[in-house]
């Protein structure tokens, strides 16, 4: 029994032990040339061909590198491929590989990308973004199983001529191949049966070093990159750390980046760190917005989604609720995609929004008392509620109508939201790829699955096919412009905000170039000299 | 005293088997499955995705996988985290919470019981008033609360403790003590209740009166009583600290269990919530059918059959 009371003893004098061996985790030396980054999750695969989440597609850029990379201004330009050479429809494209080497010091062929590409076609493969290849010819054929692999328009020509031809004109293509779904993967790799884990070869800037499961996860400078002397970072690191921990550890020096793309900030600390001047923003190609359900009353009443858009306040919302330096949508294309954004509507347009409301019950044949309550469904999380709860109130002065609010999970949600069984349920949509079709292209047909609204158009539907057979940029946009115009008249989503990413960093961390596409590249990120306060 | 561990253990198996098909039965009727997001997958491919990883099988034949796998403890591929196996993720992530586990009882166990003596000693003085007082505040107050306010001073204001993440005994300071404070006030006030009941008993006067030190009394006397109920408590204590918690866990960014039990939940992900669910069970079981053994060994007029009944009521 008196063995027990030196239990805590025992306790004490081990903790005491181990104050002297690490009192000072993870604390950065003075003169290291490493990046330390909080992420709420480990990469959830390390084989770009299953990588659908946005954190992942980070460590997928240090890690590998397609055809075309984005720089730290945001240009497009040459990777692996030193040339490429585009046929005048804009079907063929010829991709000439620099020199280049993968970790295990073998050399990257065209026949890596042709292989990785077709092995993700296979109809057995589990490969989420497949539908990304679906612009190359046979592509969506051979996912199917209607069409052999060698069928598919991807073809090795020699170990560095890879020509691609495609279905359609596809402006946009050399933007697809720099996404991390085109990425190659080593010929070792691709044939092992073994899943991707662990010591993995890659051809990126960075390689693995290291990996402790919901702990950290480690690459350094690879040195055979091609372009390795452009690097100056030695090594990144990435810490698995809870919101509000990573912000406490951000405060006193321990990491260098929190908040997204691989992190959240807490919703609550936003406000005060934008008062604090250490709130960076990036803008994300991406909108949130209210999906009606053109199916179920009283939304199968085009002015009675009109009527709600409109009564909307956007304004308060963004300044009172999500704080984050949002911009009101008055559209669906977010300004990150570079186009001329055109305001379609007033926010906040109450009187519009009344005559509308008054109309739509006219014709639906109701009087204000038949009005059932009305449904909205978001997932539950603190900022979706606060939203929800705010958006209640102001729909509320339009009709007097009561709006329920019923958060769910967020898988339950989406099941409910894929089974089109809600009236109205706030989403968003961020783009895979910088060109508005990544968003029109959701609502060409009723019964694409992205389309929970259940609406289309058949003129919309021709302008969309029009623009797929364009060649010339500016008329490309006209059309855009005008299938938009039709999307905003109808309004089966009624648009909240543009999406914007909101992080910390170190003021000495440079040119880290944060995509509106939700991902970092740290392939040219250097600490200012003489700045090595972290 | 064999037959009855043998018995125990035939009930312990057979628990198993009922709730893993009850667990198979509510992992299946909750809506969503791993692959579906707000940005919805082509059909085609969804549907790709499921009969790769054998979701769009029979519900008997997943039943039936599951239960093999069961038996060989080998459930798969995480189908969020790919790559990684279940038994992997268990391997990695078990010794973490067991650790910080076992540093929470290391702590509760001992403290609780000397606190709980000193105030059965004295209970009506300031002493057993206050320990008292602290064991209820103990009690009402979550985890989590504590775990921040400990964060919060030790680790943030004063610099004491490293605010979170593995590595050192340091550490686990902080987490061990969030972790293991409601038990050990718990542990403090059943040891004050049953100790104050035996030290009115006729045998502890006997001792008294013969002279033996009190010390002795409460040590080899009074304190065996007590260990029973205590052994009881014990069981499925050891194993809900032992197999993490989550909320403590996620505050101090340490890789255990407990991450892995609620997120697989969240992310459907099939052959994870079966594997942990198995694993803790497992461990819940084996610790009550210790704690039972425990039982009758610190105390042999517990019988057999003395142990049923007290099972029963």
């Amino acid at each position: 029994m008196r063995i027990l009371l030196f239990i805590p003893l025992i306790f004490i004098i081990a903790v005491s032990l181990g104050c002297s061996k690490d009192s000072t985790p993870s604390q950065n030396s003075p003169s290291s040339n490493q990046i330390t980054i909080a992420t709420s999750d480990d990469p959830l695969s390390l084989d770009p061909r299953l990588v659908r989440d946005l954190a992942t597609a980070t460590v997928m850029r240090m890690l590998f590198e397609g055809l075309m990379r984005t720089n730290s201004k945001g240009i497009l330009e040459p990777a692996c491929a030193q040339e490429v050479a585009i046929s005048e429809d804009q079907t063929i494209f010829t991709f000439i590989l620099r020199p280049c080497m993968w970790s295990d010091g073998t050399a990257v062929t065209a026949e890596d990308f042709a292989e990785t590409w077709k092995s993700a076609l296979k109809p057995d493969f589990p490969a989420p973004n497949a539908y990304q290849f679906y612009l190359i010819k046979g592509a969506k054929d051979a996912k199917e199983g209607r069409a052999p692999p060698d069928q598919i328009g991807i073809k090795a020509e020699s170990p560095n001529t890879l020509v691609v031809e495609l279905e359609q004109p596809a402006p946009y293509f050399l933007e697809l191949v720099a996404c991390h779904f085109y990425f190659p993967v080593n010929r070792t790799m691709r044939l092992s049966n073994e899943p991707i884990t662990g010591n993995i070869i890659g051809n990126g800037p960075f390689k693995y070093e290291n990996w402790q499961h919901r702990h950290e996860f480690s690459v350094v400078k690879n040195p055979d990159y091609w372009d390795a002397k452009s690097i100056q970072i030695d090594k990144i690191i990435l810490q698995v750390l809870e919101e509000h921990t990573a912000l406490q550890l951000f405060k006193i020096g321990q990491i260098d980046w929190t908040g997204s793309p691989l992190n959240t900030l807490p919703q609550d600390a936003i406000e005060i760190l934008k008062e604090q001047n250490i709130l960076k923003v990036a803008p994300g190609a991406g909108t949130h917005w209210f999906r009606f359900n053109t199916e179920r009353l009283p939304f199968t009443n085009q002015k009675m989604r009109q009527a709600f858009s409109l009564a909307l306040d956007r304004h308060a919302i963004v300044e009172h609720v999500t704080q984050g330096n949002q911009s009101p949508a008055t559209g669906i294309l977010p300004p990150s995609l570079e186009i001329d954004n055109q305001q379609y509507y007033e926010d906040h347009d109450l009187g519009k929004a009344n005559m509308l409301f008054s109309e739509a019950l006219d014709e639906l044949g109701f009087s204000r008392d038949q009005m059932t309550p009305i449904t909205l469904h978001y997932t539950a999380n603190d900022r979706s509620h606060k939203i929800a709860q705010a958006v209640q109130q102001q729909w509320n002065t339009l009709s007097n109508v009561p709006i329920t609010l019923e958060s769910g999970e967020s898988k339950v949600t989406y099941d409910r939201l894929n089974r089109k069984d809600y009236q109205i349920c706030l989403g968003s949509w961020y783009a895979d790829i910088l060109d508005p079709i990544n968003f029109l292209e959701i609502f060409k047909d009723k019964d694409n699955p992205t389309n929970q609204t259940s609406w289309q158009n058949e003129t919309y539907a021709r302008l969309l096919d029009q623009s797929s057979k364009e060649t010339n940029p500016q008329k490309r946009l006209q059309l855009f412009n005008a299938a938009e115009r039709i999307l905003i008249e109808e309004m089966p989503i009624a648009p909240l905000f543009y999406a914007s990413f909101n992080y910390l960093k170190k003021e000495s961390l440079e040119n880290v170039y944060f995509s509106p596409l939700g991902y970092l590249d740290f392939k040219e990120a250097y600490w200012q000299p003489h700045a090595m306060e972290k | 005293m064999a037959l009855l561990i043998i018995r125990k253990l035939f009930y312990a198996c057979l628990s198993l088997v009922v709730v893993m098909t009850f667990t198979f039965l509510l992992m299946k009727m909750i809506p969503g499955d791993p692959f579906q997001q707000e940005q919805a997958l082509p059909s085609e491919i969804h549907q790709a995705l499921r009969s790769h990883y054998g979701l769009n099988d029979s519900f008997l034949k997943q039943y039936g996988r599951y239960l093999k796998q069961a038996t060989t403890f080998n459930f798969g591929s995480s189908l969020v985290h790919k790559g990684q196996s279940v038994s992997q993720i268990i391997r990695t992530s078990f010794p973490n919470s067991a650790l910080l586990g076992g540093e929470a009882l290391a702590l509760s166990i001992p403290l609780g019981l000397l606190f709980g003596i000193a105030a059965a000693l004295k209970p009506k003085k300031a002493q057993g008033s206050l320990i008292t007082c602290l064991a209820v505040l103990g009690i009402s107050v979550p985890s989590f609360i504590l775990a921040t306010l400990l964060q919060y001073i030790l680790g943030i204001k004063l610099g004491l403790f490293p605010i979170a993440r593995w590595g050192s005994m340091m550490h686990s300071f902080l987490p061990a003590l969030s972790l293991g404070f409601m038990p050990m006030a718990f542990i403090a006030r059943l040891t004050r209740t049953k100790m104050i009941e035996e030290l009115h008993q006729g045998y502890v006067t006997t001792a008294r009166a013969k002279g033996i030190p009190e010390i002795s009394i409460i040590a080899f006397h009074a304190l065996r009583n007590i260990l029973s109920p205590l052994f009881s408590f014990l069981g499925p204590l050891t194993a809900s600290i032992l197999t993490g918690s989550f909320i403590v866990e996620k505050i101090f960014s340490i890789p255990g269990l407990g991450y892995w039990f609620v997120s697989s939940v969240l992310n459907r992900d099939y052959p994870l919530i079966m594997g942990i669910t198995v694993f803790y069970c497992a461990i819940l079981l084996l610790t009550s059918l210790i704690a039972d053994i425990a039982c009758l060994f610190v105390n042999p007029r517990l019988t057999a059959a003395a142990l049923q009944e007290r099972e029963k009521s």
